[in-house]
């Protein structure tokens, strides 16, 4: 296996990039945390998979957790002066894996300081620095930055937080098996849902074709996540990108989800998992779902509040919330002809 | 920092490089609305009105620095578009109609977003309940809008009794049950949506007893040193004007029969403890000795550190002394018992409100103070008499007590009350004044100021402290000195939780700068020197007993 510094720049050459939704460069923003701070480091591994429709954190933990242990191990060696690992899991993946994980480290990985943490929240808890707050027991909401938290994380220390998926990665990497693949869950109205694996580079149609699924014939398909994957139409499946987000492709029977069937369900999930910071989530997500109730929507001003959230809200989650509905809203007369 | 150019809706600009962007914009006359910036604090970010295009990105300008060739915009129709949209989001949980939102201080926010009622949207905390806190004031959460300034305000004065609860739409202001309120009001002053209101009762009762034909009571009204820097702000004057003789005048015509001046009795304070400090020095009491001038320190030093409480001094505060004064002595000058007498107090704070009603500082039953009414509330209860301070001449203050010293009115300024008790503490321990001391000399350290003064055979060690939150620091540090000043609030009384908003460090300079000339000016300066107090002690506070009944508290 490659030593520190190989696989450092390993992990840089391998173009290796977050899987938790941002898509960040690993290898920049650890190359950068191992040249600028030497002092006490903290670490987060981010289980929370709250996105819906996302299902691969939970099958690596079920399928692959000897490779994530791996992972996090070679982590550790870049990394020594890492006080404590959190493996940062939603409830249900913490009451199925505690037990196993801590088994795995009392018995092979006694010399890493891994901590299974079991996830306070929802949604919310999977924006990394709610996920530092919820740790610290303060209020779920987001940081404010900069302060980034490579600089200030978990109690004021520099700390790295990376999804499950991406520390899976870094043990490919390690082990020179790496080959540029990533998971990808599909789920919805298919005849062959789960989580696949397959190139970074993939189309969303040929994933399904890949996977053997056939799409219904009138259907809307939603790119890197259930609350803030692009929407798309069949026309566009052949030139966009399966890899956005967190990986989850979903799809919906028009036929059988209404438009407004489809903003009710993002919404009744979001009015519940927003932290209330600031207007555009609190207010607009809550003035959206009264529409719906009430049966007043009104595209206009549905738009209006799409472009707020996208533009102008505080943390990632409001904007991929913004990006999905304005993305549905302009192909709302394709995807449900009138 | 460095001065650089930054291109501002395509005109070039010289700003502070580093400084808060939305700050620099308003520095510079751009109109950049925001609700939730305040500047006494980091930005919380929430509100996000304050939008503006960074290098062609959306942003917050209240997030960002100036940074040298930066390309801003501020009025571009998207970003216009997008403050309309959340302003109405916001406003929308405003309920009353467009003249009741012109006259808050949402309106300018409205105007600036381009938003007018009705908004389509319904508001939708009609059914929260109000937050009382005591019967001192309230937060009306079906008018909040969520911007936590009330909390960060409660936070930095180090008491956390209010919090935020739930998430998204049902987050609420709470109020934490296992802390303690002390009526700082600092929350009220840092409300930019009006949520947060003093109980009005008192002025109700005022205003029916000033209108009444028949057994009205001797209306008294007693002014505190802060409000006359202050109170000519909501009347459109500079900040820092001093109003007295206007308020005075003002006072008069709304039907106060007399007008007395609180810096009075703040002298008589000064001489009261700084007899009881050189006792307490040279008979090695209980050192040091803290002021209790601050009812929102004192609520706050028996609640979070009563084993302190024979730190703090047994005098009276200015205004409890002035209203046994008024009822008690001055009554008898004109023939009249006290409870022929109404005193109203015009306070730059809320927490007097609760002083004032302490049954301990009762005299036989009876309340020294009746009623007090901060500067924003005289302020209200002027304009709707159609009074407007800015024109008028002003009338001098009854005479029948005299002038304050100059040392009287610093009172109302942070570091005030420490200065004064040196001036005359001194001259009690040597019987020689000390050169006059001047707020020059004092030293800021981190969370408190001190001071100190080199008499015979001894040094005098004082420190001030404004602000609750910078409380802990000088309590780990207080047997370094002899003599605390503590008051609640940033600045001293001048940014007390009744005065006038906006409010910030540069107006609380302008207002302490304005009574500290006043001192200058003054012809006397030391407390001790105050012919008013001088006449005090020879008529009426004539026995230890009439001291001790008058200005001492001695219920403990």
């Amino acid at each position: 296996m490659l030593e520190k510094v190989a696989l450092l720049t390993a992990i840089t050459e391998s173009k290796l990039t977050g899987k938790g939704g941002s898509g960040y460069p690993t290898g920049t923003k650890w190359q950068e945390l191992f040249d600028k701070h030497h002092e006490l480091l903290y670490m987060a591994i981010n289980g929370s998979e709250g996105e819906p429709g996302t299902l691969k954190d939970g099958y690596i933990l079920k399928n692959h957790l000897e490779d994530l242990m791996i992972g996090i191990e070679r982590t550790y060696t870049i990394f020594p002066q890492i006080k404590t690992i959190y493996l940062y899991v939603r409830k249900d993946y913490f009451a199925l894996y505690k037990q196993t994980i801590e088994t795995l480290i009392q018995t092979k990985y006694v010399k890493i300081p891994l901590t299974v943490f079991e996830e306070p929240g929802g949604y919310l808890c999977g924006e990394n620095t709610v996920l530092v707050n919820s740790i610290e027991g303060k209020r779920f909401e987001p940081r404010r930055k900069p302060p980034f938290l490579s600089t200030i994380g978990l109690f004021g220390k520099p700390t790295i937080v990376n999804n499950i998926e991406t520390i899976y990665r870094i043990s490919q990497i390690a082990k020179g098996t790496y080959d540029d693949k990533r998971f990808y869950s599909i789920t919805g109205d298919i005849s062959h849902p789960g989580v696949y694996e397959a190139s970074n580079s993939i189309t969303v149609a040929n994933l399904l074709t890949e996977t053997n699924n056939a799409l219904p014939a009138h259907v809307c398909i939603q790119v890197g996540g259930g609350a803030s994957g692009l929407v798309i139409t069949q026309e566009e499946i052949g030139e966009t990108k399966a890899n956005r987000g967190t990986g989850a492709i979903l799809i919906y029977d028009t036929k059988k989800t209404s438009f407004l069937d489809f903003v009710k369900e993002k919404c009744d999930f979001l009015i519940h998992e927003n932290c209330g910071k600031c207007t555009p989530c609190r207010e607009g997500i809550f003035r959206l779902s009264e529409m719906i109730a009430q049966n007043t929507f009104d595209d206009t001003k549905a738009l209006e509040i799409a472009e707020v959230l996208a533009k102008t809200s505080f943390c990632g989650l409001g904007n991929g919330f913004g990006g999905a509905l304005l993305s549905v809203l302009s192909r709302k007369d394709t995807l449900w002809p009138k | 920092m460095a001065q650089v150019t930054i291109t501002i809706d395509t005109k070039k600009y010289e700003a502070e490089e580093g400084v808060n962007l939305l700050v620099a914009l308003r520095q510079l006359g751009l109109t950049v609305p925001s609700l939730c910036y305040h500047p006494d604090f980091d930005p919380e970010e929430n509100c996000r009105l304050c939008l503006v295009s960074v290098n062609g990105k959306v942003t917050t300008s209240c997030n960002q620095k100036v940074k040298k060739d930066m390309i801003v915009e501020t009025k571009t129709p998207e970003l216009l578009k997008l403050r309309k949209t959340n302003a109405e989001l916001l406003l929308a949980n405003f309920q009353g109609s467009s003249k009741d939102l012109q006259s808050s201080r949402l309106g300018k926010i409205a105007d600036e977003c381009g938003c007018t009622l009705p908004i389509t949207y319904k508001p939708r905390k009609i059914d929260r309940k109000s937050l009382v806190f005591g019967n001192i004031f309230s937060n009306n959460l079906n008018k909040c809008i969520d911007c936590r300034n009330c909390v960060k305000a409660c936070q930095s004065q180090g008491i956390c009794a209010i919090g935020v609860e739930n998430y998204g739409y049902k987050e609420t202001i709470a109020k934490k049950h296992d802390k303690f309120c002390v009526y700082c009001g600092q929350c009220l002053a840092h409300c930019p949506s009006g949520a947060i209101t003093t109980n009005p009762k008192e002025q109700q009762e005022i205003e029916q007893l000033l209108t009444k034909k028949m057994n009205k009571p001797i209306m008294v009204a007693q002014i505190a040193p802060a409000v006359r820097a202050a109170i000519g702000e909501p009347f459109g004057l500079p900040h820092g004007t001093i109003a007295t003789e206007q308020l005075t005048e003002a006072l008069k015509k709304i039907g106060f029969d007399y007008v007395f001046d609180t810096s009075v009795a703040a002298d008589l304070t000064t001489v009261e403890e700084a007899k009881e400090l050189v006792h307490r020095i040279q008979n090695k009491g209980t050192l040091p000795l803290f002021t209790s001038c601050c009812p929102g320190w004192v609520r706050y030093l028996g609640v979070y550190y009563p084993e302190l409480l024979p730190h703090l001094t047994t005098v009276h505060s200015p205004q409890i002394m002035m209203g046994g004064i008024l009822k008690w002595h001055w009554a008898k000058k004109i023939r009249k018992n006290p409870q022929d007498i109404y005193v109203v107090s015009i306070m730059p704070c809320l927490a007097k409100k609760w002083e004032a009603q302490r049954p301990d500082y009762f005299i036989d039953g009876v309340r020294r103070v009746d009623a007090v009414l901060t500067t924003v509330e005289i302020a209200d209860l002027l304009k709707k008499n159609n009074i407007d301070i800015a024109k008028l001449k002003g009338v001098p203050m009854d005479d029948p007590l005299g002038n304050p010293t100059g040392a009287g009115v610093i009172f109302g300024a942070s570091g005030g009350v420490m200065v004064s008790a040196l001036r005359t503490g001194y001259y009690l321990l040597t019987g020689k004044n000390p050169e006059i001391l001047t707020f020059e000399k004092i030293i800021q350290l981190e969370g408190y100021k001190t001071m100190e003064v080199k008499a015979p055979g001894l040094t005098l060690r004082v420190a001030a402290v404004d602000g609750l939150g910078n409380v802990e620091k000088l309590i780990q540090h207080k047997n370094e000195f002899d003599y605390v000043e503590i008051m609640s609030c940033r600045g001293g009384c001048i940014g007390g939780g009744g005065q006038p908003v906006p409010v910030s460090d540069d107006i609380r300079k302008k207002r302490a700068q304005s009574l500290f000339s006043i001192d200058e000016d003054s012809p006397v300066r030391f407390a001790h020197e105050s012919k008013a107090v001088q006449a005090l002690y020879k008529e009426f506070l004539t026995s230890e007993e009439e001291i001790r009944r008058i200005c001492h508290y001695h219920n403990k």
